[in-house]
């Protein structure tokens, strides 16, 4: 039998109150440690269980009410019965399990050769049911990559669309404001095929597009100036693409003013603060 | 009968019913005042029976207690719920409510006579009113120690004591 445990002086009456379920979460938790090894307060439990049950069947009866027995029965046995308990069939299973070294195993019976035949089955089986785990697993996880990538494309096709979108808008907003200004740029010595339209108004600055341009390596840029009073003043960077098309907005807050003259610098990556680069593209308003 | 109600027979379940349900609703009625609950966990109760049959072992309970302490811990469970108290499910210990499924530390059977039932039921008429009380709130309402300190203003201390004693009495009450 279990030794008392020094401790056990804390849990007395602790039995009682754990089976009236009246124990607070820790004495709980704490009575449940001990009980697993004090035979003490598992005699004692076993008994105040019985009370519990004892305090149940001495509860007044209460007639249930009519009607009620063909709902409970309606109700169980549209439910499944489970399957009996594991633990019974362990008990009875447990000598079976002892009787291959009882019975001398490698006494090569033909009970043994069916033994090792059948677990070498088993084995074989377990084989093949990890190799194609594993197959199953590598193809999962090559169609994860592949979901990862395609959802990587989307996400950047989702930002081109969403850009794309905002500059349409914008667009729309400026060629239909009615203060609007029309800019038109030619082509100049480095770009002479080169061409360009500026759009602009107050309320939403400057919708900026242009054709022809010629593409450009990582390190250069094309850079818009407004002219005004022979003072350039820059209003951003751009790229074109393999056609040599741009579209660029310009926020409103750079150009409080009807443009006077735009011109398209070629400068180095970044920009610069005035113009260093040779003029690919310049023209003034038509008003 | 649990055996016939293990092998699908809604007659034996319906037997069980006629001989069980009074003390289920019985006490299903003294924990939860409505009526229309108390109904619902004799219907979980039956089900639950119907569904674990097979899992019955004759000599670990008897039927009563096993219907019982399902009765009581739904019941509470119920009881606890309508109070909202998330943080706190059921206040009686699981496994005692399927004595038949849980590991086997009690070799013995949580079995009670219908003498030790008379035996519990006089010796409650006899605990001193201060004592009966505080078992009658753990037993219906599911309180633990701290919530009946709470609720009654006795000392912790003194709740601890009262329902220990008590419940020393009740087991004395039992043929042994």
């Amino acid at each position: 039998m279990t030794t008392m445990p020094t401790a056990h002086g804390e849990f007395d009456g602790a039995a009682a109150a754990y089976a009236l379920g009246a124990l607070d979460p820790p004495e709980k938790q704490a009575f449940e440690a001990h009980l697993a090894t004090c035979a003490a307060c598992q005699a004692e439990l076993r008994d105040m269980q019985r009370v519990v049950v004892g305090i149940g069947q001495a509860t007044a009866v209460v007639a249930p009410p009519e009607g009620l027995k063909a709902r409970v029965l309606a109700n169980a046995m549209a439910q499944e019965q489970r399957s009996a308990v594991p633990r019974s069939a362990d008990a009875r299973s447990a000598p079976l399990r002892r009787d291959p070294r009882q019975s001398g195993a490698g006494s090569g019976s033909p009970w043994n050769t069916l033994a090792i035949a059948a677990s070498i089955v088993l084995a074989v089986g377990a084989g093949i049911y990890a190799w194609s785990l594993r197959t199953q697993v590598q193809s999962l996880r090559q169609t994860v990559t592949e979901a990862s990538s395609q959802i990587a494309a989307l996400r950047a096709d989702l930002a081109t669309a969403r850009r794309d979108a905002a500059t349409l808008k914008t667009t729309i907003r400026v060629l239909s404001a009615p203060d609007l200004i029309q800019v038109n740029l030619k082509g100049q010595t480095p770009a002479p095929n080169a061409i360009a339209r500026g759009f602009w108004s107050r309320s939403y600055g400057i919708i900026f597009q242009t054709d022809g341009l010629p593409g450009l390596d990582l390190s250069k840029v094309y850079q818009l100036w407004v002219i005004k009073d022979g003072k350039p003043g820059s209003l951003g960077t751009f790229r074109v693409d393999a056609s040599g098309a741009g579209v660029f907005t310009v926020d409103p807050s750079l150009v409080p003013e009807p443009p006077q003259t735009l011109a398209v610098s070629l400068e180095r990556a970044g920009g610069v603060p005035a113009p260093e680069g040779p003029i690919v593209l310049m023209g003034s308003s038509q008003k | 009968m649990v055996e016939a109600v293990a092998r699908g027979s809604g007659d034996a379940l319906g037997k069980l019913y006629d001989r069980y349900a009074p003390t289920a609703y019985g006490l299903a009625r003294r924990i939860l005042p409505q009526p229309d609950q108390a109904e619902e966990v004799v219907q979980d109760v039956f089900a639950q029976v119907w569904r674990d049959a097979r899992r019955y072992e004759r000599g670990r309970a008897t039927v009563a207690g096993w219907i019982v302490m399902l009765t009581r811990t739904r019941a509470i469970d119920r009881l606890r719920a309508r109070k909202a108290r998330p943080d706190q499910t059921s206040g009686v210990e699981p496994a005692l409510v399927a004595p038949l499924a849980s590991p086997d530390r009690s070799p013995e059977a949580i079995t009670i006579s219908a003498e030790d039932v008379e035996h519990v039921r006089a010796a409650l008429g006899q605990l001193p009113d201060n004592q009966r009380a505080l078992v009658e709130l753990a037993y219906y309402q599911g309180m633990t120690h701290s919530e009946i300190a709470e609720r009654t203003g006795v000392p912790l201390g003194t709740v601890k004591t009262r329902l220990r004693a008590a419940m020393t009495t009740l087991r004395a009450a039992l043929a042994t």
